[in-house]
Parts: structure tokens; C-alpha cells; sequence
């Protein structure tokens, strides 16, 4: 039965051709309890690390980098695309968002001959609308799809410069040395939408000045609508069309009052950094690690250790801070289940991206071969993800849980 | 099917049982009022009741439906807090109480019982009417058994 799988898997994941054949030897992380980690791989401006823990039942964690033509012409341009997508309320849409995000980007990069603030605003877009038909397609078999909602986080290095794009609470966090001292400091390259910001709920109340409860503060969590931490994403469907919020929606997700106006945002806040060479490294990790570690702390541990498993080494300070602050055991958090583990800590995703500034700088004509890695256990060349598309979805599950 | 009036006597039963155990268990709750203290022993994890009482409960608990229950009552009731302890949403005399039925591992008849009237208490938390606190402390034993 189970060689059965492993040839299956075999055939689905063989690369379509020599092109493909360094993703085949870059690919593959390891599985170690509930943890998935790819200690070191290559990408085109350098080396990277990618490490997730999961907490909750389904892993709602998503992620992916990839590397190689940022579009769909092999005239490129050559770049590095990482994503981290943190799903609440089910997987659903963070699998979607790690299904269509990248290859709507290299649709509209293709398009518009570069890469820019547009091209990524669009693919956000694109994914927003993709999963929105979703949900008005299932909505009568399965409503609750309406309340699955995910985080999105993007960065985009090409060109010497970095673009980052976020929706929700997950963050981008460049490590950049000084050089009188040696230090590394921590620069937040994200900008975030959670309610616990002051300026995310002022900029609530400016959007929804006759709503006084647009905002709700309970057990000193502030939650929009007293039901969501974040105010962008994409998805929560049952917060942006009044249409969907409504009967069969359990009760506890449908308001009170009808909205015009959608309540959450999915307009992603897009930046863009030219990189310096004492720009050494960026972590992208979703807010279960910074729930636990500070800009500072994070970027402080992948500096002083060696490259090699740095976002691994990043996913255990966090939990070895969650077990401190539950009063038990690291040794002992790590032996609680899925599901219940979640009542401990966050599902956890970790990318730390090298920059190696001779590469960083190197045109983004460079061919290199296209790599693909998804956080928690698959890799794959592009090519061979539709025909994969469906029996995969079964599949990660059950290799998760081997 | 097993009657109404069994599943009570069995329920009293297990209830004295853990009644003269109480005197002697070893996670019985922590008064010192220390509320981060050191980490719990080897294979123990901590939780608080809502009146801040302290228990270190062996880890293989929480695969019990009870505590699973209680986790899902502590989501519903404050959300998943990340930056303190795990505080479940019920008095310390009524959490000892369903420790010391899980270490007793009772029937699942007597699990179930217990899982629904914790519901009963839960809800009554849950929608902020809440028994006279001198009520809870001093008779929740025979509050818990009323609600059979």
C-alpha cells in the first residue's frame, strides 16, 4: 500500500526534463514529528532555510518559494518569489492562495515585460477574485467556506530590490549589518493590518465612521466586528459580500445589521526596498513566530549561527518561548498532538532568504534553473502541478501524518 | 441501555472516590500564589482555573475528552491567547474535581455525564450569569450532581 503511494508520488513528482532536474536534487524537506524543515537550498541571489511547525488539526500554514523566471515567457525576468500564507478558519483558502498567487504573478509579469507594484497588486487581485468564485460556487454545499480566510504574505527579489507585499499579521524582516560595529539590525520591510494596532483601528473607524463597534476589544484581544484580529485578507468572504452573510452561516459569524461596504480590505500594503550589500538576510515567517520572538531577537539568532538550518533553529526559539510562557517543558510541548497542540502555540512558517550581494546585483537576465519548494513537505516543478493538482491535495495530508 | 438512576449512583461513587483522594493527589492546585513559577515536572503541563488556582497535570491528560472539552471552552471563552498560561473557564474547585475523575479514568458513561454538566456550568459562564460565588465554592459538588 505504501510503496504503492511512494511510486505514485514518484511518477507525479518526477521532473518533466533536464531543465527541472535541479528541483528534483533541491527538493524534499524532512519530516520530524510535526515539524517540516528544509535546512538549506539555493536560490538565485543566494542560499535560504524553510522550517514549519504545526499546531493546529489541518495545517493552515502555507508556503512557497521560488526561484528562477518570474514569469511566464523564459525571457524572465529572473528573480526570487517567497510567500507565506497564514489561513485562519481552515485551510482552504491559504492552499488556494499557494495554488494561484505565484501563477497569476508571472501572468501579469509576462504581460507588462517587468516586474513591478502593479503586476503583484494585480495578482493579489486575481487570487482575491479566483477565491471569491470559489466560494459563490460552493456556498450551497458547504457555507462555511465563507468564513476561511488567509494571510498573505509576499516578497519579490529582482533587480536589487525586494518588494514586499502583505495582507494581515504575518511579517518581512530584513537583517542588515552595521558596519562601525559588526551589528546586525532588525528593519521590518512589512507593514501589518492587525487590530491590536492602534493605527489599524483608527483606520477602521475613519472607514467605517458609523459603526462605533467596527472594532471591539474583549478579553484584551481587539477583534474587528469582535470576530477577526486582522483587517485584510484574503477571503473571509462573510465579512466583504453582505450576500454571503447570511443564512446557512453558523449564527456566530453572521452580523447583526447589514453592510454596503465590505469590512475587511483584501488591498495588499506593497513596498519596495532597493538592497544595499550589508543587506544580509530577510525572515519571513508568519505571526506565530513573532508572537514569540522580537524583530530584533529573530534576526539576532540567524546572525550569530551558521546558515544552515537558520529558519529550523528560528521555529524552536519560538516554541522553547511558548513552552516558557505555558510553564512546562520544551522537551514535553513538543510531545502534545496536532490539535490540541494548538491551545500551546501557533502553526509556525519560517523563510529565511541569504542575499548574497554578488548575486543579488547580478541582472535579472541571469538563467537559472527554476526551483520550487513548498513549506510542509512537497516539492514540485511548476510544470507538472496541474496534472498533480487534484491527487496531491489528498496526498499532503497523508504524507504529514506519516 | 444503562438507566438514569445507575449512571447517578455511579457518578456518586466516582465522585467520593475522588473526594478522599483530593487529600493526597500530587497535582493538587498551588496556593502560593507564585503565578509564573518554574516550569512544571517532567511530563506535566500547567493550567489555571478562573479564580487563578494553579494545577500541574500530567501531560497524558489532555487526551482525555474532558480536557479536550475544556480546551475548546477556554477557545470559545477568551480566544487562543499566546502571551501567558492556559486558563480554562471554571472554578478551581470544580476543575480539581474533573482531574481527579480523569486520573480515577472513569467509565465513558460517567466522562459523558461529566462533559455535559460542565457544559450546564459552561453556559451559565458563557452568558454571564453565573452562579452566587459562596454558592459555587462551598456546594458544587452537589450543584454538579443536580444538574444529572
Amino acid at each position: 500500500m505504501l510503496s504503492q503511494l511512494m511510486n505514485f508520488l514518484r511518477t507525479c513528482f518526477r521532473p518533466g526534463s533536464d531543465r527541472y532536474a535541479r528541483a528534483g536534487s533541491d527538493g524534499g524537506g524532512r519530516q520530524d514529528g510535526l515539524l517540516w524543515y528544509k535546512d538549506s537550498g539555493q536560490h538565485l541571489n543566494g542560499e535560504f532555510s524553510m522550517a514549519v511547525v504545526q499546531a493546529n488539526n489541518l495545517l493552515e500554514d502555507q508556503s512557497q518559494l521560488e526561484s528562477g523566471s518570474l514569469s511566464s515567457h523564459e525571457s524572465g525576468p529572473y528573480g526570487t518569489f517567497v510567500g507565506v500564507y497564514d489561513g485562519h478558519g481552515g485551510p482552504e483558502t491559504s492552499r488556494f492562495i499557494n495554488d494561484h498567487l505565484f501563477h497569476h504573478l508571472k501572468r501579469f509579469t509576462a504581460e507588462q515585460q517587468s516586474m513591478s507594484v502593479d503586476v503583484i497588486r494585480k495578482a493579489f487581485q486575481a487570487t482575491e477574485e479566483g477565491f471569491m468564485s470559489l466560494v459563490a460556487k460552493q456556498w450551497q454545499m458547504k457555507p462555511q467556506i465563507a468564513a476561511v480566510g488567509s494571510c498573505c504574505l509576499v516578497g519579490v527579489i529582482c533587480n536589487g530590490s525586494i518588494y514586499v507585499a502583505n495582507l494581515g499579521d504575518s511579517r518581512a524582516v530584513l537583517g542588515r549589518v552595521v558596519k562601525a560595529t559588526g551589528e546586525v539590525l532588525a528593519m521590518q520591510l512589512s507593514t501589518e493590518h492587525n487590530a491590536a494596532l492602534e493605527s489599524v483601528r483608527q483606520e477602521l473607524h475613519s472607514l467605517h465612521p458609523d459603526d462605533s463597534k467596527i472594532v471591539v476589544l474583549k478579553h484584551n484581544v481587539w477583534r474587528v466586528k469582535g470576530l477577526i484580529q486582522v483587517s485584510r485578507s484574503i477571503g473571509d468572504v462573510y465579512l466583504k459580500k453582505a450576500e454571503f452573510n447570511r443564512e446557512p452561516l453558523y449564527a456566530k459569524f453572521r452580523l447583526r445589521e447589514p453592510f454596503k461596504r465590505p469590512i475587511l480590505s483584501s488591498e495588499p500594503s506593497i513596498s519596495v526596498y532597493q538592497l544595499q550589500p550589508h543587506d544580509q538576510f530577510v525572515i519571513f515567517a508568519s505571526d506565530g513566530l513573532w508572537e514569540h520572538l522580537s524583530n530584533q531577537e529573530a534576526v539576532d539568532i540567524v546572525q550569530n549561527n551558521p546558515r544552515n538550518a537558520s529558519a529550523r533553529r528560528l521555529v524552536k526559539a519560538a516554541l522553547q518561548e511558548a513552552a516558557k510562557k505555558r510553564e512546562m517543558r520544551y522537551s514535553d510541548l513538543k510531545k502534545i498532538d496536532r490539535g490540541v497542540r494548538r491551545h500551546f502555540h501557533d502553526d509556525i512558517t519560517v523563510i529565511v532568504v541569504f542575499l548574497d550581494s554578488n548575486l543579488v546585483s547580478r541582472a535579472s537576465s541571469v538563467r537559472f534553473n527554476n526551483i520550487s519548494v513548498r513549506g510542509g513537505g512537497i516539492t514540485l516543478p511548476p510544470n507538472t502541478l496541474a496534472p498533480c493538482a487534484t491527487p496531491t491535495e489528498g496526498m499532503r495530508l497523508s504524507l504529514l501524518t506519516l | 441501555m444503562i438507566s438514569a438512576k445507575r449512571l447517578v449512583n455511579m457518578a456518586r461513587k466516582w465522585q467520593k472516590m475522588a473526594a478522599g483522594k483530593r487529600k493526597r493527589i500530587s497535582y493538587k492546585r498551588d496556593d502560593d500564589g507564585d503565578k509564573y513559577s518554574s516550569a512544571a515536572n517532567k511530563g506535566h503541563f500547567v493550567v489555571y482555573s478562573m479564580d487563578h488556582k494553579r494545577f500541574v497535570v500530567p501531560l497524558k491528560y489532555l487526551k482525555s475528552n474532558v480536557f479536550k472539552e475544556l480546551l475548546k471552552w477556554s477557545e470559545e471563552e477568551f480566544g487562543l491567547a499566546s502571551d501567558g498560561p492556559l486558563v480554562l473557564p471554571c472554578e478551581g474547585v470544580v476543575l480539581e474535581y474533573v482531574i481527579s475523575l480523569v486520573e480515577e479514568r472513569v467509565p465513558e458513561e460517567v466522562e459523558k455525564l461529566l462533559i455535559t454538566s460542565m457544559a450546564t456550568c459552561h453556559g451559565l459562564a458563557s452568558s454571564s450569569v453565573a452562579p452566587p460565588q459562596g454558592h459555587q465554592t462551598t456546594s458544587h459538588n452537589s450543584w454538579l450532581l443536580e444538574s444529572f
